[in-house]
């Protein structure tokens, strides 16, 4: 820092401005500082800029907050006000200390702020018992009775076999409309349909996987119309062709053959003729049980597939024929 | 088992009858249905949305967390009054900036998946010279009420010469007669209709020849509904005289007038004459004229007479009247809504007049009844109502049954808007703090505060004021946490209130955690005042009283080293304390440095008693000397401010 006597208070302020002109950085601090010395006799001229002084950094001011809500819910709240609807895990309004998630070693369980374990999941904190049955209360006045002589599965299979069903979809989007609400179900069971063999095993043959062999069903889906009314028109006119095709024959059914049977028909097969053969060839006479027998394994073989049990059953049969048993 | 493999969320399963058609002959089996008639009954008929109202029905407020519009987390919570209103403010102004940034670009938004269409999502019309108008339009703008849009279309239909029917002009004339050629508010401004204050001054501010007028000159055949459209819309913004002018041209070319005219005028027939007398005279008239003319009254006609009425009320016979009114109309068949009983009150109720218990007989009237809006003056009912049970009839029970009034069904709608509801609140707040017993209040305030109301600073004095007076100090840390989240801490007449509080406790072995507690407020209270801004423009500035509650306070908290940190401020920048430290906490104080042997303390509290020129300091001087040994330096200074002899009195 030069120290220049005698210099004036208009000579030092045409320095400064040069200074500026020339970029020089004066900061505040020395401006002060030399105005300051400005009433002595010798000012101090600085050509170089002092070092940059750190301001202290800005201290952040906190905000008065509220504490969190589940410290004002009194221990009898009605939980159905504050949690109405479904809703993301919220930690400041759950008043239960829960935790959950893999604790990292040496640490406890991750408590319930900012768990994202417990936002993923799916959580029926809307559902409590006391809420249901508010809701409940609320929805009563919307229903009927059920109607008195359905009250078993029986009776409502005898009155009413078909069971017809749609979804309707709400969208909180721009568009309304859902293209799936179009789709209709139709299921009857085969049962009520009252069809003798033929007529089932042709119906069975038309529909293929559409019937369900463990509960008997036939489902009839249709999404081909774009309305449902159309869709639903349309299964029961599938349901009413299948029926009356399948209780007709057509002239051409005879040529059905031994390969087309969907099932394995012991009358007249080659097992029944070498049985009959070994019949023949057996002295004693072959007890009817063990026939009877024997024809009920074979058929099950066809019928069921070969596994353990059917094929066990089948050589116990045949030892029994043979008279090795 | 009906449950079906079933797609989509939510399946609706339908029980259909088997169709006996479909079956042809030769069905061996017995699928005919039994004799025995399955008869379902009819579906119970509802609206789209009748399930979603049931359920929401189970639902009602929650007073431990904020508004549903605001942000549910602790640190987005607001807190105080002023926070709330910047907070809704400014989520509403994203929207406006979001619906300005559309409309300024309405190119960009083509995309319309919206089926139905929406038209609130996309950006408004603009009419200029080029676009396609009709008389449709224009029919279709006066319809969705958007006024300058209307006008616009109107002008420029002027200027290209297309022609419209006198319909659409008298259409046109009602809407401009009605919003005075403004826009009114947008109804998606939920927000700042919200925040908005309702009561406007009452003055002229009809446009005078303008398009109203302009339109209704333009009019082949000026009938009644041009004339009535005219007179109601000057009528609303009070421009009387034109008004009247009209009304007499209608009654000297025998142009009959219907029932919403005559109410516009009854209503302001205050302004067309000077005394009461002459007022309820022109009533009188207008109401005989409208019988003559074979008009029958409605709601309007009560409310509007009953109006006129309330600002008469000073006139002696206006509270005879008001009920003479209410039983004709009620002969006629004509039920009062709630704005009848808000006009009602303010007849009766009057700040300087006999107590009437009218509000009672009004409650017992309407207790449980759901209320629509049927008048814009239906929302003052409530307000009033509380007004005048805090300060007409002082009693919490009315009070209360206003109160459960307006919490049946959806009457809370008719709380107005945000100034009417704070007002509501603080008159019930203000009535229980003087009612109650501290505990049930307590109960209140916090069902109430922080989220359905917020205390303003005056009665938040008066919360102070009780627990002073209950002396109920447990509560003091709650309420102290609850003015530091309101932003009560600069108001400095609500600090010196909890200072003085705080000097009545009484610390005791049971309560050490509160007496703790208390320290914590008042120390609290010491470093916000200090660390406040100094550039504030209202900043909060010590006082002598206040330095003094505050040492009290510490003292008697065991505080002792932060009352000396106290103490050092006051002597050192005691110009910055308007007037001086009474003379009991210098006592106090004193008391304390002895116990603790702190000679220090204790002269520079003798020091300061000296300058504040307190007549006891000579009696805590020798106290000291009493009971302390002083150091010669303590001495000295002592004998050259108080002088030898008062020493050597002593010793």
């Amino acid at each position: 820092m030069l120290k220049l006597g005698g210099v004036t208070p208009r000579l030092y302020s045409q320095v400064l401005r040069l200074a500026a002109s020339c970029n020089i950085h004066t900061t505040l601090s020395t401006f002060s500082e030399l105005k300051a010395e400005e009433n002595e006799e010798f000012r101090t001229l600085e050509l170089r800029s002092k070092k940059f002084v750190r301001q202290p950094a800005r201290v952040m001011k906190s905000h008065n907050v509220v504490p969190p809500r589940y410290k004002r819910q009194k221990v009898d709240q009605d939980w159905g006000n504050v949690w109405p609807a479904a809703r993301t895990f919220h930690p400041a309004s759950v008043p239960l200390p829960v935790r959950q998630g893999y604790p990292a070693s040496g640490q406890v369980t991750p408590d319930k702020w900012g768990n994202a374990e417990l936002m993923k999941i799916p959580n029926f904190l809307h559902l409590t018992p006391p809420v249901i049955k508010r809701q409940c209360e609320a929805l009563k006045k919307f229903c009927t009775p059920w109607p008195s002589g359905i009250e078993t599965a029986a009776e409502q299979e005898k009155y009413f076999p078909v069971m017809v069903s749609k979804s309707t979809y709400l969208h909180s989007s721009p568009t309304l409309r859902d293209q799936k609400a179009r789709i209709v179900t139709l299921r009857v069971s085969l049962k009520s349909l009252d069809l003798d063999d033929h007529g089932r095993d042709k119906l069975l043959r038309l529909v293929k996987n559409r019937h369900d062999p463990t509960t008997d069903c036939l489902t009839i889906v249709a999404d081909r119309c774009p309305l449902s009314q159309q869709n639903y028109d349309y299964c029961f006119y599938l349901l009413t062709v299948l029926y009356n095709e399948s209780m007709k024959t057509e002239p051409w059914e005879h040529e059905k053959e031994v390969a087309d049977r969907e099932r394995y028909i012991w009358e007249g097969s080659p097992s029944q003729a070498a049985l009959q053969a070994i019949i023949d060839s057996n002295e004693d006479s072959t007890p009817e049980e063990v026939i009877e027998e024997y024809k009920k394994v074979v058929i099950d073989l066809h019928n069921e597939g070969e596994d353990e049990p059917t094929l066990s059953r089948y050589r116990d049969s045949v030892m029994k024929l043979v008279g090795l048993a | 088992n009906m449950a079906g493999t079933l797609l989509g969320r939510k399946p609706v399963k339908l029980l259909q009858r088997f169709l006996k058609s479909t079956f042809c002959h030769d069905v061996a089996s017995s699928s005919q249905l039994s004799s025995e008639k399955i008869v379902i009954p009819n579906r119970i008929p509802r609206s789209p949305t009748a399930i979603l109202e049931a359920l929401a029905s189970t639902v009602s407020r929650d007073s431990s967390g904020p508004h549903y519009k605001y942000h549910d987390d602790p640190y987005l919570t607001p807190g105080s009054n002023l926070s709330k209103r910047v907070f809704s403010l400014s989520k509403e102004a994203g929207r406006k900036a979001a619906r300005w940034i559309r409309d300024e670009n309405a190119a960009f938004f083509t995309h319309r998946p919206d089926d139905p269409f929406i038209e609130a999502f996309f950006p408004k019309m603009t009419y200029n010279e080029e676009s396609n108008l009709s008389e449709e339009t224009l029919r279709e703008l006066i319809q969705k009420c958007s006024v300058s849009d209307a006008i616009t279309v109107y002008q420029l239909s002027q200027s290209k010469g297309i022609e419209l029917s006198d319909n659409v002009y008298q259409e046109l004339l009602e809407l401009v007669a009605y919003y005075n050629c403004e826009d009114p508010l947008d109804e998606d401004w939920v927000e700042e209709r919200w925040y908005r204050q309702g009561v406007t001054a009452v003055r002229n501010t009809w446009k005078d020849n303008g398009l109203a007028e302009e339109l209704f000159k333009s009019l082949s055949t000026k009938g009644s509904a041009a004339y009535g459209a005219l007179i109601r819309g000057m009528a609303q913004y009070y421009q009387v005289d034109r008004a009247w002018q009209l009304y007499q041209e209608c009654k000297e070319k025998n142009i009959p007038l219907d029932a919403g005219t005559y109410n516009s005028l009854i209503r302001v027939a205050s302004f067309l004459r000077d005394s009461f007398d002459l007022r309820w005279q022109l009533v009188k008239e207008l109401l005989t004229s409208m019988a003559e003319s074979g008009v029958s009254p409605n709601l309007g006609t009560l409310n509007c007479t009953l109006e006129a009425l309330s600002q008469v009320a000073t006139w002696r016979q206006a509270k005879q009247l008001s009920l003479q009114v209410i039983a004709e109309f009620k002969s006629l068949g004509i039920q009062p809504c709630l704005a009848t009983y808000y006009f009602l009150l303010t007849i009766h109720c009057r700040e300087r007049g006999p107590i009437s218990r009218i509000l009672i007989d009004i409650l017992d009237h309407i207790e449980g009844k759901q209320f629509e809006i049927e008048d814009p003056k239906d929302t003052f009912f409530f307000v009033t109502a509380m007004d005048v049970s805090r300060n007409h009839l002082q009693s919490l029970e009315v009070a209360q049954r206003v109160d459960k009034l307006l919490h049946t069904g959806n009457n809370y709608c008719l709380i107005g808007d945000s100034f009417k509801e704070s007002i509501y609140y603080r008159h019930y707040f203000a009535l229980a703090c003087s009612t109650l017993i501290i505990e049930d209040f307590m109960e209140i305030y916090n069902d109430l505060v922080p989220h359905i109301y917020t205390p303003e600073p005056g009665v938040m004095e008066e919360v102070m004021k009780a627990i002073s007076t209950h002396e109920a100090f447990e509560y003091l840390p709650q309420l102290w946490s609850d003015m530091i989240v309101f932003e009560h801490t600069s108001r400095d007449r609500l600090l010196s209130l909890v200072l003085s509080v705080l000097t009545k406790y009484q610390p005791s072995e049971e309560n050490k955690q509160l007496t703790k507690q208390l320290a914590t407020i008042a120390w609290d209270v010491w470093t916000r005042v200090q660390e406040q801004d100094e550039t504030r423009h209202n900043k909060v500035s010590w006082n002598g009283l206040m330095i003094g509650d505050l040492l009290t306070t510490l003292v008697q908290c065991g505080e002792y080293d932060k009352s000396l940190i106290v103490m050092k401020e006051a002597t050192t920048n005691a110009h910055k304390i308007l007037g001086y430290i009474p003379v009991n906490a210098l006592q106090i104080l004193n008391n304390a440095a002895i116990e603790k042997e702190d000679a220090e303390t204790c002269v520079s509290v003798a020091m300061y008693g000296l300058d504040a020129g307190h007549q006891e300091t000579g009696e805590m001087v020798k106290q000291l000397q009493s009971k302390l040994n002083l150091s010669l330096e303590h001495q000295a200074k002592l004998s050259s401010a108080f002088g030898t002899e008062l020493l050597n009195d002593s010793s």
